[in-house]
């Protein structure tokens, strides 16, 4: 039984449900451009060009993650996906992975430029708040749509250059990952939400209520960083071009999919054609309105 | 020589300094950098250095899953080889699971006199002299065990103080290089000489002598003071506080210097401490 979304644009036709994209509403008769195949995936690539335990690239350019004990996810040609289940959780918990690094895969396949970001759509604009791992930038996602902009991505924002000048968004799904302490700090009630693993007090938010699947121009970039402040600074183009590129989700895969030019002008091009700030805060919730103020102000409606 | 050394110890020991001192006799000689500290002599418990090494995310990984994946980076890490020591720190118990013997070709074991390590804990903790020597002398203690919220450092099995040292010390699968911070204190030249000739680095006496002096701990405080130390525990005032040995006749009471002569005397014995 397959089932046919909406990602990024895209008609995704998978054997196996996917709760957190939205049902395909496009034409009936179009293609898929996207196959989720529920099937057994190898341990390990016959031909590699980037070895590694746990993530490996082929010569062939598809890239297998290994999850150990929990799942193997092979992603070919920017266009299928083969996902081997080897331990239900009640979390479903192969799935952060497959709409994670998969997606990340897949779009370095297909030439896009996947930014570490979340996205949001605010005063009109469609603005990505980038920042590594733990920097925060669920939490600040979270407060952004508590102020009533809505979410187009969690952890990766998949952006695509538009011929021309520039880039769009292509909104994922509306999702946020938030750890107990964060939901308790922002006052938000845990009880009867999905945890993201059973062993981990980390919850499954789906603030959809601002959540428009239609790609559309991204009006800028924000990274975060921790210092002191909060404090918002306008990033120079020039600066901005090895900022961004920092910030492209899974790099090293890009680099052996042949993808360093592409990603350097694509980063370039986006920073000539949008505002790049720098978000400076320290990692304290009670900095969070102030720096979810300075968003708002930097993109006014 | 090439190989992977673990540079272990209990934390606020010293293994900071010396994970300065080695990162300067790999650059020359050069004044400490503590920005590259990260990078140079990486934590082996860092979600970021792990996401580095295995290039995967480790967000969603729970404590038990980031457990399995820490020997699979030292040993990845490890294969990329390179001329000179690849140094990691640690701050676990000794275990063959996390530390698989065949990966690393030694390590070092950084000890200070466990009085001094407790107030410098507790400021490191946010928690008072009383609960760190509680926690120094806890079986099994773990650090950073958080299932609520993000932490980027993975959970660390500890153990007390005198478990953290014996496993080092007892273990038979690499050899050890013992480092007293309180012979680095005394006799920084000889002990540094000692650490180089250990991970096989061809220093001449002059380099060694500059990286002491780049390392001293004036030095330190005043990288840290200029540059931030991003190894620094939010809230705490500075990483590099003391450096001072035998501090602990002044700042801790009869009661607790005997609390801790209680946990550990033997292992105070062992180490050539007073009693």
């Amino acid at each position: 039984m397959t089932e046919d979304y909406q990602l990024c644009g895209w008609r995704v036709r998978s054997d196996l449900p996917l709760p957190e994209l939205r049902p395909w509403i496009g034409p009936a008769d179009a293609l898929p451009d996207v196959t989720v195949i529920h099937g057994p995936v190898p341990d390990r690539l016959e031909s590699v060009a980037l070895p590694g335990t746990y993530r490996m690239v082929g010569t062939d350019g598809s890239v297998l993650l290994r999850i150990e004990g929990l799942v193997r996810i092979l992603v070919q040609g920017g266009t299928t996906i083969t996902v081997d289940i080897l331990r239900r959780e009640a979390t479903e918990a192969w799935r952060l992975f497959l709409l994670g690094s998969g997606l990340g895969f897949l779009c370095h396949q297909r030439g896009l430029f996947p930014l570490h970001a979340a996205s949001l759509r605010i005063g009109g604009r469609m603005v990505a708040v980038a920042g590594h791992t733990g920097i925060g930038k669920s939490t600040l996602a979270l407060e952004l749509t508590r102020r009533g902009h809505g979410l187009l991505s969690d952890d990766v924002t998949v952006l695509r250059m538009l011929p021309g000048a520039g880039a769009e968004v292509l909104p994922a799904f509306p999702r946020l990952k938030l750890w107990r302490d964060t939901m308790d700090a922002l006052g938000v009630d845990a009880s009867g939400l999905p945890r993201v693993r059973e062993d981990m007090e980390k919850y499954d938010l789906r603030p959809d209520a601002g959540f428009d699947p239609a790609p559309g121009p991204l009006g800028g970039v924000v990274v975060l960083r921790e210092g002191p402040g909060p404090v918002l600074s306008a990033v120079s183009a020039a600066a901005a071009v090895p900022l961004l590129q920092g910030f492209v989700f899974r790099p090293r895969v890009a680099l052996h999919l042949g993808r360093q030019a592409g990603l350097f002008a694509q980063a370039a091009a986006i920073a000539r054609a949008v505002p790049v700030y720098r978000l400076e805060r320290p990692k304290r919730f009670d900095t969070l309105v102030a720096a979810a103020a300075l968003i708002e102000e930097a993109f006014p409606s | 020589m090439s190989g992977l050394f673990w540079i272990a110890s209990y934390p606020k020991s010293g293994n900071t300094w010396v994970r300065c001192l080695v990162a300067s006799l790999l650059t020359g000689a050069a004044a400490p950098d503590l920005a590259a500290l990260g990078r140079i002599c990486p934590s082996g418990s860092s979600r970021a250095w792990l996401e580095e090494v295995l290039d995967i995310p480790t967000e969603d990984l729970t404590p038990d899953e980031l457990a399995r994946i820490r020997p699979v980076a030292s040993r990845e890490w490890a294969a990329t080889g390179g001329t000179g020591p690849l140094c990691l720190k640690v701050h676990d118990c000794h275990d063959p699971r996390l530390f698989p013997p065949d990966v690393a070709t030694g390590a070092v074991y950084v000890v200070r006199d466990p009085r001094d390590v407790a107030p410098s804990w507790g400021d490191h903790m946010n928690v008072s002299v009383d609960e760190a020597i509680a926690r120094m002398g806890r079986p099994g203690f773990i650090l950073g065990r958080s299932i609520r919220g993000f932490r980027s450092q993975t959970e660390q099995v500890m153990g007390s103080w005198s478990e953290n040292v014996t496993s080092w010390l007892d273990q038979t699968a690499v050899p050890v290089l013992l480092l007293r911070y309180e012979d680095l204190m005394a006799d920084p030249l000889g002990e540094t000489t000692r650490l180089a000739a250990f991970l096989g680095l061809a220093a001449a006496p002059e380099s060694i002598t500059r990286a002491v002096a780049a390392c001293r701990f004036e030095a330190l405080q005043a990288a840290e003071a200029s540059g931030g130390f991003s190894e620094k525990p939010d809230g705490m005032e500075r990483f590099f506080r003391q450096g001072r040995s035998g501090a602990w006749r002044e700042g801790l009471s009869q009661a607790q210097a005997a609390r801790v002569v209680a946990d550990h005397g033997a292992v105070l014995t062992r180490l050539s401490y007073e009693r």
